[in-house]
């Protein structure tokens, strides 16, 4: 079964790859960071959950889809491939991707479920009701499971060999080999659980799908019905937009349509929208959403060859866009100015520090007060200390207080690509945080704290962008870095393992940042000379960190070797691009050379490069893959290798890499080469 | 508890190379690195002449300890004024002042090697001599 390339390399057609390979040029080893950047943005965009009605299910399936989420999914990749990233010519006019989620309650009940059963057979008590509400003591679930992610890599190099061995094109193959790192990100780091302390996968818009067959009273029986439900009560259902989307045919339900959308709008009060749906025109190839969820995307990698009318294919992407522009940016915009007046803006103000001080000193140390004098045994019952909101048994805070609003907040400015505003908003609530200790809380502020930090720093260094040299700065130095971001990051990896044993999120956290960090670098780099310490130290960061996770053995074999592939190529890029020789060669002074004569080394970019490192980490990549199980892609590894030795001056060191009791003859004996 | 020791020339060929245990904790002098480290061992030394590339101008020494570091094991190196690299990969701990010592000594041999006539600069050293000299050291210091 051989495969396409583009259902394997991940965004082919996007302008915005396009560009950065024009910029950082392809290479074996892995894909430009600017590429990883641009999938961690698009990770953290708006998410949009859709309810459907049987008859627009029906609708769905008679264009050849399960139901009418996933005729909305294939939109996603559209969406992503038209999404320029951030540059400064475009600031302003955002252009945000989405993603389609399923209702809360059925994300919640699986999550919920799959806790369950992993309790179950961890030998604790299992009972689950099939009741409406769910429990408050919902515990914190993983991101995604992450004993499928090295099935899923081991897949999907599968698929990358089959292409390799049927392309002779260098440029697919790099391609191929570039989409294996690709996909380990998008799948470690995207995931669609609903988390008590984090926002980004809390739907924004609630989206109705009916169509002009359904009744008024289908339609708010349905928009009722969602709120009904009781909801854990970190769960914020108010600031949910509500859209119902009308799928009509234009020519025969148009007035239906028309008029439910009239009584929609005076009986409930509920924004709609029409689709008009024309079934016909050629058909479309839509792809697979990126960003799918590990399980999923395992369950129908049958069915990735899908096709729409281009007709629907058309109206959809319009209205998709209709959706984002018109309804869901200036919905986060109005409630991100309403959030900041009401709660940022008062804990800024110096009333507002005043009375909170007044407060914690009334609230947590009301036993050392003066006038609870005498009545110290009855504080300590008292359920909960004044002044703070945590609910300390069951480990969250309620959706209406004011750290969670703020927490919101900051979140969806990270949406909305604000990353500086993010950034003082996350910072507001650390001290509550860590007085409350509340861990899941902390880690995860501070892993995004570090986050909006890097994310703002490196959009200022944007190799598209093509600012004057002069302008480039950072503001990330040294002692930033070890000061506030080591500190954090190290403090956001203890709580994650070891306090709330979640591993996903710690190998989220180190691998995004680390990856920020090689962003920071690379672009850096490319602004030349004067930069070079400066992407040097963001270079080793980002190798410190990737080593932390490949030695935490949170990963197994396979994701470990694409790790470390990513270490060598982190090595390989280091002092590029390269600096070109001005001074041409003058000519000899003497008439004739002496032949023993020691040969001078490349003084320009003498202890620049780290090829040599490079090569070792190669090897160590190539040894955990095994050339027993995945030859083609061990040889390939051992091409780089031969590649880079051989730019190694001199026959004696070539002699000294291939001698017979190291690890390369015995890997190239093992290959059969 | 080992040590692997490499002259390496100004090209960075290799010129000498001894692998050689501790004497000291009880140890008989014979190396015993796990073969995922042994099979390893010229790539990390290798590796760690980018390392000293970047520092050796820029820091007014020639002894590095800590140049580099690779699970465990430690990298030191010493550079000589004709830009000959002695460079120790061990995960023997706290022995600095003993490798700096035997790096001192192996220096003279070395110079004294290259004094000899039938001996040019990035020759590999296959003199008899010159290698039960160095174990010696090795016995001593190491």
């Amino acid at each position: 079964m051989s495969k396409s390339l583009e259902n394997v390399a991940l965004g082919l057609r996007s302008k915005f790859n396009e560009n950065v390979y024009n910029v950082i040029g392809l290479d074996m080893k892995g894909a430009p960071s600017l590429i990883c950047k641009q999938l961690i943005v698009q990770n953290y965009c708006p998410k949009i959950s859709v309810i459907s009605t049987t008859s627009s299910d029906a609708l769905a399936s008679s264009l050849g889809f399960g139901n009418f989420l996933e005729l909305l999914r294939c939109f996603e990749q559209g969406l992503l491939d038209q999404d320029p990233g951030i540059t400064a010519s475009n600031g302003s006019n955002l252009r945000l991707t989405v993603r389609f989620v399923s209702p809360i309650m059925d994300q919640l009940r699986e999550q919920e479920e799959f806790l369950q059963t992993r309790r179950s057979s961890l030998g604790g008590s299992a009972s689950l009701g099939g009741s409406d509400s769910f429990s408050q003591t919902f515990s914190v679930s993983e991101l995604y499971n992450l004993n499928a992610l090295d099935p899923f890599i081991n897949d999907h190099i599968k698929d990358v060999d089959s292409i390799i061995t049927a392309s002779d094109d260098p440029v697919h193959i790099k391609l191929a080999r570039n989409s294996i790192y690709l996909k380990l990100l998008t799948k470690s780091i995207s995931s669609t659980t609903i988390s008590s302390f984090e926002f980004f996968n809390h739907p924004i818009v609630q989206l109705f799908v009916v169509t002009s067959a359904d009744s008024l009273e289908t339609v708010k029986e349905a928009l009722s019905g969602w709120k009904r439900t009781a909801y854990p009560s970190w769960l914020d259902i108010e600031s949910i937009l509500e859209l119902v989307l009308i799928v009509v045919d234009p020519e025969k339900e148009l007035q239906d349509g028309l008029r439910l959308q009239e009584e929609l709008k005076l009986g409930v009060g509920v924004k709609s929208l029409i689709v008009p749906l024309n079934n016909s025109g050629d058909n479309v190839d839509v792809g697979k959403p990126v960003f799918s969820q590990l399980g999923e995307d395992m369950a129908r990698t049958e069915s990735s060859e899908r096709g729409l009318p281009r007709q629907v294919y058309e109206t959809f992407s319009d209205q998709i866009q209709d959706i984002i522009h018109k309804q869901l940016i200036p919905h986060m915009e109005r409630k991100v100015r309403l959030w900041t007046e009401e709660y940022v803006a008062p804990r800024k103000s110096f009333t507002g520090r005043f009375f909170n001080a007044g407060k914690k000193w009334g609230g947590n140390g009301a036993k050392k007060s003066f006038f609870s004098f005498g009545s110290s045994e009855k504080l300590e019952t008292t359920p909960e200390p004044s002044g703070s909101s945590y609910n300390k048994k069951d480990g969250y805070y309620n959706i209406k207080s004011p750290e969670m609003a703020i927490r919101r907040l900051a979140d969806w400015n990270f949406m909305l690509r604000d990353y500086r505003s993010s950034y003082t908003t996350y910072e507001l609530l650390k001290k509550d945080f860590l007085n409350d200790k509340a861990y899941n809380y902390l880690a995860s502020l501070q892993e995004f704290m570090i986050i909006s930090l890097l994310m703002g720093a490196s959009n200022k260094v944007n190799p598209l962008d093509k600012p004057p040299i002069s302008m480039v700065m950072n503001g990330i130095t040294a002692k930033i870095i070890s000061e506030v971001i080591n500190p954090l990051v190290d403090s956001s990896f203890y709580s994650y393992l070891s306090r709330c044993n979640l591993k996903t999120y710690s190998v989220r956290l180190l691998l995004i940042i680390a990856e920020l960090f090689f962003i920071l670098g690379q672009s850096t780099a490319y602004f030349g000379h004067s930069q070079a310490s400066a992407s040097a130290l963001y270079y080793n960061e980002a190798i410190n960190l990737f080593t932390k996770l490949i030695d935490s053995h949170l990963l197994e074999s396979t994701t470990n070797a694409v790790l470390m592939e990513r270490v060598a190529y982190i090595y390989s890029t280091f002092g590029q691009p390269e600096k070109s020789p001005k001074t041409t060669v003058k000519e000899s002074y003497y008439e004739q050379d002496n032949p023993r004569k020691l040969q001078v080394p490349k003084l320009l970019s003498f202890g620049q490069t780290r090829h040599r490192k490079s090569i070792l980490w190669l090897l160590l990549a190539a040894k955990e893959l095994d050339p027993v199980s995945k030859p083609a892609q061990t040889r390939l590894l051992v091409e780089c290798i031969e590649d880079e030795i051989a730019q190694v001056p001199g026959h004696d060191v070539a002699a000294w890499m291939h001698r017979e009791d190291g690890l390369l003859y015995s890997l190239k004996k093992s290959l059969g080469i | 508890m080992s040590y692997y020791f490499a002259i390496l020339g100004t090209n960075d060929s290799p010129l000498y190379e001894l692998e050689i245990g501790t004497y000291k904790q009880s140890g008989d002098g014979k190396p015993n690195f796990p073969i995922e480290i042994k099979e390893l061992q010229q790539f990390i030394v290798n590796a760690s002449l980018d390392i000293l590339q970047d520092q050796q101008f820029k820091i007014n020494q020639i002894f590095f300890k800590n140049l580099d570091a690779f699970y465990g094991y430690q990298v030191y190196s010493y550079l000589t004024q004709g830009n000959i690299k002695f460079i120790i990969s061990t995960n023997v701990k706290n022995q600095d002042e003993s490798i700096r010592q035997f790096f001192i000594e192996v220096n003279e041999l070395y110079v004294k090697n290259l004094l000899s006539p039938f001996y040019n600069v990035n020759d590999p050293i296959r003199s008899v001599g010159f290698d039960s000299r160095v174990c010696l050291l090795a016995k001593k210091y190491l």
